[in-house]
């Protein structure tokens, strides 16, 4: 009897949690079904949004907590249209989002998201259902992104990743790595899993670059990978990065991106540059080097340049980078006299006039009057004559004349 | 009497100077004439060529040490047997529904046999076909009109550049053709220089002047014009002189097309 009490209660219990679902279910299925009957116009729902989110004109801000706590200026926004939804009153208004999916002719054509504010009052041809719960507007929206085709099929991700206290991590994996999306679906997919707070993106991203034989969707990955705010996409980039079975490409990719801002790549990179020998890798090493903002690492630039045991064109794109950053004009000019070879010292004097910087046309004039050179004169008085520097002119007639 | 036949020597010399230029208006618009009415095709004819110009297959050179090509399309009607010919010009018109569409110019070589479709006008004079020629480059607004002049500066034995100051001076011809012009006019301006001129050759500082000349000519905003004209009115060295009559025949600056036409009128 007892037994049958706990079985009555168990079975009891079981069509309890059934009734909690069920109606859920049923409410974004009945989402659904409601907004298919829309041929044209625009359906608006509002849900809440996480709480370090807030909307204001055309932008969502993400790190809102610390702007309220610290007032720091520094914001990462999504650009969406202009607002021509919402109104808003203050430059940081909190949820709830608010999503407008439109329709022509029976067709998803755009799917508009904002945070907070107020709607502008509906015209006609506009639906509003309200304020949803967050499960069935991802439900709804996730729905969206994995049978509709379009722009607007790969907008509806981007409203999911900013709803509250909804796990979404594993969905938007699933239309990232589902090959039979379309590629702009896929696309909207791993980025927005790069920009979770959910560390196991990470894995996830990880897991499509390597199962990928799409380099464009390998990219994306990388792309994603780099932009995880955990960091823990740098080790994942470093592995591939050597991966001698990789493409160039896209290797290639991966030595980009672990050039650029939190990576701190540098001495990563300095090895790796003796590890590979493609010269299409070594290109790309260069050139995130180039992007590194350590002393060291622009040291190691310039003595490239001046080592003789590699490639000319490796020393000339050296040289190209080490001109573009901080490298001093002293060290250039150095550099310079100690050149000898043809294409070295032209790629110098290039170099020269790409600095913006007046000691940079002195040495460019001082070339074109005393170089032993004359091919470097030429040269020289080419550059002066594309530069902007006023006292060029007269310069040139000067060296005519004389 | 004596009056009387002044009068009728002034009367006869007017209607032989009115005879003389009637023909002239005429076979420009006689030619201008067969040309509409070859409907569909080629029309081609010769006239002299100044004698420092030779042709091989798609390209024409001028002088001996200090050889100038301008390239055309490939010799399509034109046969050449040794790599430096010398004139006529041969031009050829392409004709598309009485309209020019295409011209191309030769120097020297023989005519290919003329197939179905092509007009041959024969030899006519220098004077007739760079008339024509001007006509085309003050009346047509597109590329014929800019095509029209590269091969009337060829001509031998006229004078052409007071119509070209005025083509280039028109601002309603459109620019290309006036850019043409004024190219063509820059070159003529750096003839004189060299027939007038002897200069001992230090080519390396000739070669790294030259290229200041260049770096100059590239001053933003015309902002080196007037130093470019003193360097052709006053440098030393003739090839640098010429150089920069080269580069300011690229601009389309007054003071260029004044001193052009300075230099020009003093030849004459």
């Amino acid at each position: 009897m007892k037994r049958n009490n706990i079985a009555s209660l168990a079975a009891a219990g079981t069509l309890i949690v059934l009734a909690c679902v069920i109606p859920q279910r049923a409410e974004a299925q009945n989402l659904a079904r409601r907004l298919s009957g829309v041929k044209d116009g625009k359906v608006r729902m509002s849900f809440a949004s996480r709480d370090d989110i807030c909307g204001y004109e055309n932008g969502i801000t993400t790190n809102a907590r610390e702007q309220r706590q610290s007032m720091k200026s520094s914001r990462s926004n999504w650009n969406s249209d202009r607002s021509e939804d919402v109104v808003y009153d203050s430059e940081c208004s909190e949820g709830p989002v608010r999503v407008v999916v439109e329709y022509q002719g029976g067709r998803l054509m755009k799917i508009r998201t904002y945070v907070g504010g107020k709607w502008r009052p509906a015209g006609s041809g506009v639906t509003d259902v309200g304020t949803v719960s967050t499960r069935d507007a991802v439900d709804y929206l996730i729905g969206i992104a994995r049978t509709q085709s379009g722009k607007a099929a790969g907008e509806a991700i981007f409203p999911v990743t900013i709803a509250d206290s909804v796990e979404v991590t594993q969905p938007i994996y699933s239309i990232a790595k589902d090959e039979s999306r379309p590629n702009e679906v896929r696309d909207q997919a791993i980025f927005w899993l790069s920009q979770v707070e959910d560390e196991r993106a990470v894995g996830m991203l990880n897991d499509i670059l390597k199962s990928s034989h799409d380099s464009r969707i390998q990219d994306k990955a990388i792309f994603g990978l780099s932009q995880h705010r955990s960091g823990k996409g740098f080790p994942i980039l470093r592995d591939f990065a050597e991966r001698g079975d990789a493409s160039d490409e896209v290797r290639g990719k991966a030595i980009f991106w672990l050039g650029q801002g939190r990576a701190g790549g540098g001495d990563y990179l300095r090895s790796l540059y003796t590890r590979v020998q493609s010269n299409e890798l070594k290109d790309k090493i260069i050139f995130s080097m180039s992007q590194q903002k350590d002393a060291s690492s622009q040291k190691w630039l310039v003595d490239l340049v001046s080592n003789e045991s590699e490639s000319i064109e490796n020393r000339k794109k050296a040289l190209f980078w080490a001109g573009q950053t901080d490298t001093s004009m002293e060290q250039l000019t150095n550099l310079y006299s100690r050149m000898d070879e043809r294409e070295m010292k032209d790629q110098m004097i290039f170099v020269f006039s790409q600095r913006h910087e007046k000691v940079a046309i002195d040495k460019l004039m001082d070339i074109a009057k005393n170089d032993k050179d004359r091919d470097a004169r030429k040269k020289a008085m080419f550059w002066l004559g594309q530069s902007r520097d006023t006292r060029v002119s007269a310069f040139l007639a000067d060296m005519i004349n004389r | 009497m004596k009056i009387k036949k002044i009068t009728s020597v002034a009367v006869v010399g007017s209607l032989v100077i009115l005879a003389s230029m009637i023909p002239v208006r005429a076979k420009a618009q006689d030619i201008a004439r067969r040309v509409a009415t070859a409907g569909n095709g080629k029309v081609r004819f010769t006239y002299p060529a100044r004698p420092e110009l030779c042709g091989y297959n798609n390209s024409i050179s001028r002088g001996t040490d200090n050889h100038m090509t301008w390239s055309s399309d490939a010799s399509l009607d034109v046969a050449y047997d040794h790599e430096c010919s010398k004139g006529p010009v041969r031009l050829v018109l392409s004709v598309d529904g009485g309209r020019v569409s295409k011209i191309r110019a030769y120097v020297g070589g023989e005519w290919r046999p003329a197939t179905n479709g092509v007009t041959d006008l024969g030899a006519l004079s220098a004077k007739d076909a760079t008339d024509y020629l001007l006509s085309l480059a003050t009346t047509d607004g597109g590329s014929v009109g800019r095509d029209a002049i590269m091969p009337l500066t060829f001509a031998d034995g006229v004078v052409v550049w007071p119509r070209l100051f005025n083509l280039v001076r028109d601002e309603n011809r459109p620019l290309a053709t006036r850019k043409q012009a004024m190219f063509w006019l820059g070159q003529a301006a750096g003839e004189q220089v060299g027939g007038r001129v002897s200069f001992a050759k230090d080519d390396d500082a000739t070669e790294v002047k030259k290229s200041a000349v260049f770096a100059l000519s590239q001053r933003r905003n015309n902002e080196a014009v007037s130093s470019l004209i003193e360097v052709a009115r006053n440098n030393r060295d003739a090839e640098v002189r010429k150089s920069a009559l080269f580069w300011l025949g690229q601009t389309m600056d007054p003071r260029a097309i004044g001193l052009f036409e300075e230099i020009l009128r003093s030849r004459n």
